[in-house]
């Protein structure tokens, strides 16, 4: 069966490749057809141009899985034809085909002028040579602390960031009335509900574990124990040779997942789908997920719906921090167009109105403190914007990928029962070796 | 008589040739059609200097005409089309996958040693704490690009080159209100104007106008208006063929062994570039203790994943024939479109249905079962269940296979055996089955082969876990192919080079299975005759 759809499969392929190639070879370069073709079917490119360039043009790789190049188009398009060049954006379907198409293009120079995507791939791009600094000079402070805290490295800023996401606690009111004070208050309200069977047992708080483990989702727990990855010098520099992962916060974290496990509150085979489905169900009375969950589980609760910081434990020195990505434009150190690049991020997207015209489009809360003042309107942007002034940017080193796979299969080792400590140590072991090899 | 004579032959001829008119238009514009577009390609290839390409182009142009338009080559006329895709789409990625396994390649090893250069001096530069913010105009004079700068608090304008800088005098300053817009003597250059000219361009991105020599501060535009004062961390020394930091003179030799700005304390520069390291993926293939003690185990689960998948498949596949085939059956239809329901299902959504169902807490199997059982969770129930939703998905095509090679083993043949007294199940095993075996066994060497490599069930199922260590890296369900992957592509860290290697190891024992697995058919086929 498979045969013969891999063999029709095969044969499309050929005959795709064919007339992309045919493409590249009518347009000016063929270079950027073969990056779309190794992109997969992801890169749809449109040419929005505007007249009377004298040939310059912008080019602008951006995700479209959430509406993001749409914002950008008309906004480039308009400051294009205002400076008398062009503007093109280029749409992939996920940031992760942008960049293997940016890895893939580096080395034949196929790449944009600036892209757009999150801050925590900074330091693998950094380490491959594709990205310049950028420089926010007299515009830094008008940005989010935690957003230029994210893109800054060794002491330079690596692109300009506009949104700022981190989960916070989505709570249903008809389970629980206010936001609780403690995340004692919280397991406690979780288990009486278990106990009447409003609530479904492993689903108390609803958090996505799955078989690979989430660290990403964790976090707030993972912290609210003393539990760290990195730490951010002042300098935006890491010290990789402090690693938190298997140090006592850890090891605490991994107890109390156990006993949050033990006690029905959370379980191991908890996937992001069955997270959603609960709440929004109302078999879980709180949610640890992002703002992309709002639009759903508004439709879902109504006015039931509350978004919560996730609370410390009673008499704990540790804030419970969620991670904090940051959505950031960036440029290639081999972009074609350098000065349109840097001239179209200084003068064009470190503005209000343009910071107000990407949220208008693709609503996620602002970087830019004026307008995300502005956003702050909308409850539910302000609550995940306060607690994400509580976060911590993902460390944007490379490393911190192996923190990512390693911690989080821990995590769900911890959660079907493996020895906390033990797992913990591994873990650390792991993770130190992965590092001192890369 | 001959009048007849000679008007059959002009119909003849006539008939011989106007076909062949015909023809060779056709012939003319198709080929025609086809060297447009490999001139176009070749085109493109020489601009953008991918030389390998030119030559492809440049063969397969002249070779389509001399094989369409000279008289003798008829074979060639069916072969070329195949022969070009099989060079382009297969003999390439084959030779470039085992040039790749011979270097480093991957994370920081991606380009040469002269982009390393520029990034590591490129990504390098800081900005000045506090420093100063300048406006600029870009000015030209003579083809030469400089930048008009006005400093923010004494209002002096000075022109920067490379060299250093020069007063003007405020009576030669343009202005626009406050804002200043030119210089005597000079033309200003607009985002337009400047960015279209590549050579202005080239100019104006290399202006760095030293601010103060001491501590190597220069001024950097930031945008066509804009301009801030910047240091290099990192400057090329050709002379040592090394990179030197400017904050504390570390000097960083080029190792070309490992591809990296290497100082004498082991610190290296990232990116590196990359080199040829011989042998090197292979050998760490076979002796490095976490690489073989996960590259065995995998090796092992794909071979036995591949070989009990084809059997299970074909076994089921073909005892549901046999079934259907009983005449003494009834409602044979029904039975044929529900078994094959499977098979017309798209199988990645299969895929991730099953997935669901096999959930240990939430899974539909489980809670008709009210039990717990870690379908995916533990290392052999994982592999049992791979094994049993490839066969739900597979086994419907060996049915239909099966089913139709079933009605060409001829009638008399069985009754012959069963005539001289042969039992049911011996005149299958001996007369049945081998014939049915000359049909189905190129398509068995061929699910295996597919099997092999079959990246999407495992990857979407189990993702290659249940994982036994505390990485994610050789998961107890990985194949060889999706943990090749993961090396590529999925960490963090790629590893193309060590990647390369290994696809070639499964290249070549895909290969081997595959030709061992023909020469069985062929023999099969001596029984068929």
């Amino acid at each position: 069966m498979r045969l013969r759809k891999t063999h029709m499969a095969a044969l499309m392929g050929i005959v795709a490749l064919a007339a992309a190639a045919c493409g590249g070879s009518s347009s000016t370069s063929s270079s950027t057809t073969s990056a779309a073709a190794s992109s997969g079917s992801a890169a749809a490119s449109t040419g929005a141009t505007s007249g009377g360039g004298g040939g310059s043009e912008l080019v602008i790789w951006a995700d479209n899985s959430a509406n993001t190049a749409k914002a950008i188009e008309p906004l480039c398009v308009k400051w294009a034809q205002d400076n008398g060049v062009t503007c093109t954006v280029k749409k992939f379907n996920g940031g992760d085909d942008l960049k293997k198409a940016l890895i893939a293009g580096n080395s034949t120079g196929d790449v944009p002028d600036l892209f757009e995507g999150p801050h925590d791939t900074i330091g693998q791009l950094i380490t491959n040579g594709i990205l310049a600094p950028v420089d926010l000079a007299s515009n830094k402070s008008k940005f989010q602390d935690i957003a230029v805290k994210a893109v800054t490295l060794n002491g330079s800023t690596y692109g300009v960031p506009w949104a700022v996401e981190n989960v916070a606690l989505l709570t249903n009111k008809a389970l629980s009335p206010t936001c609780p004070a403690t995340l004692d208050e919280a397991v406690a309200n979780a288990k009486t509900l278990i106990a009447a069977g409003t609530a479904t047992s492993g689903l108390g708080i609803a958090m996505q574990i799955g078989e690979t483990g989430d660290a990403y989702h964790w976090n707030p727990l993972y912290t609210s124990d003393g539990g760290y990855t990195f730490k951010q010098g002042p300098d935006g520099s890491y010290d990789t040779s402090d690693m938190g992962v298997g140090k006592e916060g850890s090891i605490a974290a991994g107890v109390r997942l156990q006993q949050l496990v033990n006690d029905g509150i959370l379980k191991a085979s908890v996937s992001y789908d069955i997270a959603k489905e609960s709440f929004s169900k109302g078999t879980s009375p709180y949610f640890i997920t992002g703002p992309w969950q709002i639009p759903d589980q508004k439709t879902a609760l109504g006015a039931n719906l509350m978004v919560c910081p996730v609370p410390n434990w009673a008499g704990s020195s540790f804030q419970a921090q969620p991670f904090v990505g940051v959505r950031t434009f960036m440029q290639p150190a081999k972009a074609k167009n350098a000065v349109l690049a840097s001239t179209f991020l200084n003068d064009e997207v470190m503005t209000t109105e343009f910071m107000d015209g990407m949220f208008a489009v693709d609503p996620r809360p602002p970087a830019w403190i004026e307008s995300y003042d502005k956003a702050a309107s909308d409850p539910y942007i302000k609550a995940f914007g306060d607690y994400g002034k509580l976060g911590e940017p993902i460390p944007a080193i490379q490393q911190m990928a192996f923190v990512f796979t390693d911690l989080g299969l821990a995590e769900y080792k911890i959660a079907s029962g493996a020895d906390p400590t033990t797992t913990m140590t591994e873990a650390q072991a792991s993770i130190n070796k992965q590092i001192a090899g890369s | 008589m001959t009048d007849t004579a000679t008007a059959e032959q002009e119909r003849e001829a006539k008939a011989s040739r106007s076909p062949g008119a015909a023809n060779i238009i056709t012939k003319v514009i198709l080929v025609g059609l086809i060297d447009v577009l490999l001139i176009l390609a070749l085109v493109t290839a020489v601009s953008s200097k991918w030389w390998l390409a030119v030559g492809f182009f440049g063969i397969v142009l002249v070779a389509v005409n001399v094989v369409y338009f000279a008289k003798r080559s008829l074979p060639l006329k069916y072969l070329i089309p195949g022969l070009v895709f099989l060079a382009a789409f297969q003999l390439y990625t084959m030779v470039f996958t085992g040039v790749t396994s011979f270097t480093n390649y991957g994370t920081g090893h991606l380009d040469d040693k002269q982009a390393a250069i520029v990034a590591i001096q490129a990504s390098s530069v800081v900005p000045v704490e506090g420093g100063t913010e300048y406006a600029v105009v870009p000015i030209l004079k003579d083809g030469t690009v400089s930048m008009l700068v006005t400093d923010p608090t004494t209002n002096t304008v000075r022109i920067g080159t490379n060299e250093g800088f020069t007063d003007v005098p405020s009576s030669d300053v343009q202005r626009s209100g406050e804002k200043v817009t030119g210089v005597t003597g000079y033309d200003s250059l607009n985002l337009g104007s400047l960015s279209s000219n590549a050579d202005y361009k080239a100019q104006w991105d290399a202006l760095q106008p030293p601010v103060d020599a001491a501590t190597g501060t220069y001024l950097r535009a930031i945008s066509i208006t804009k301009a801030t004062e910047a240091k290099s961390g990192y400057v090329y020394d050709e002379a040592q063929d090394a990179m030197i930091s400017t904050t504390d003179g570390t000097v960083y030799p080029a190792n070309s062994d490992i591809g990296n700005f290497e100082s004498s304390a082991g610190a290296k520069l990232t990116p590196g570039w990359k080199v040829g390291v011989g042998f090197s993926n292979y050998v760490s293939l076979l002796t490095d203790q976490t690489l073989r003690s996960r590259f065995l185990p995998i090796m092992t689960w794909t071979f036995v994943f591949a070989i009990m998948t084809t059997f299970l498949n074909f076994a089921l596949g073909l005892i549901l024939a046999l079934v259907l085939a009983e005449r003494r059956m009834r409602g044979k239809n029904v039975y044929r479109i529900l078994l094959i329901i499977p098979f017309m299902l798209p199988s990645v959504l299969m895929t991730l249905i099953w997935k669901g169902m096999l959930n240990t807490d939430f899974g539909l199997i489980n809670q008709v079962l009210t039990a717990q059982v870690p379908w995916l969770s533990d290392p052999f129930l994982a592999k049992f269940s791979i094994l049993m939703v490839n066969l739900w998905m597979g086994f419907p095509y060996f049915f239909l296979v099966c089913s139709g090679a079933l009605t060409a083993v001829p009638e008399d043949l069985k009754e012959a055996a069963f005539v001289d007294g042969a039992s049911g199940r011996y005149a299958f095993r001996t007369v049945v089955l081998p014939l049915l075996l000359v049909a189905t066994a190129p398509l068995l060497v061929t699910t295996f082969a597919f099997n092999f490599n079959n990246y999407a069930l495992i990857q979407l199922l189990t993702g290659g876990g249940p994982f036994p260590g505390a990485v994610i890296d050789g998961g107890s369900t990985d194949l060889l192919i999706n943990y090749t992957f993961r090396l590529a592509f999925t960490q963090a860290n790629q590893q193309l080079g060590l990647a390369s290697a290994i696809a070639m190891v499964i290249f070549v024992i895909v290969g081997t299975v595959s030709a061992f697995g023909f020469r069985l058919t062929k023999k099969l086929e001596e029984i068929g005759r």
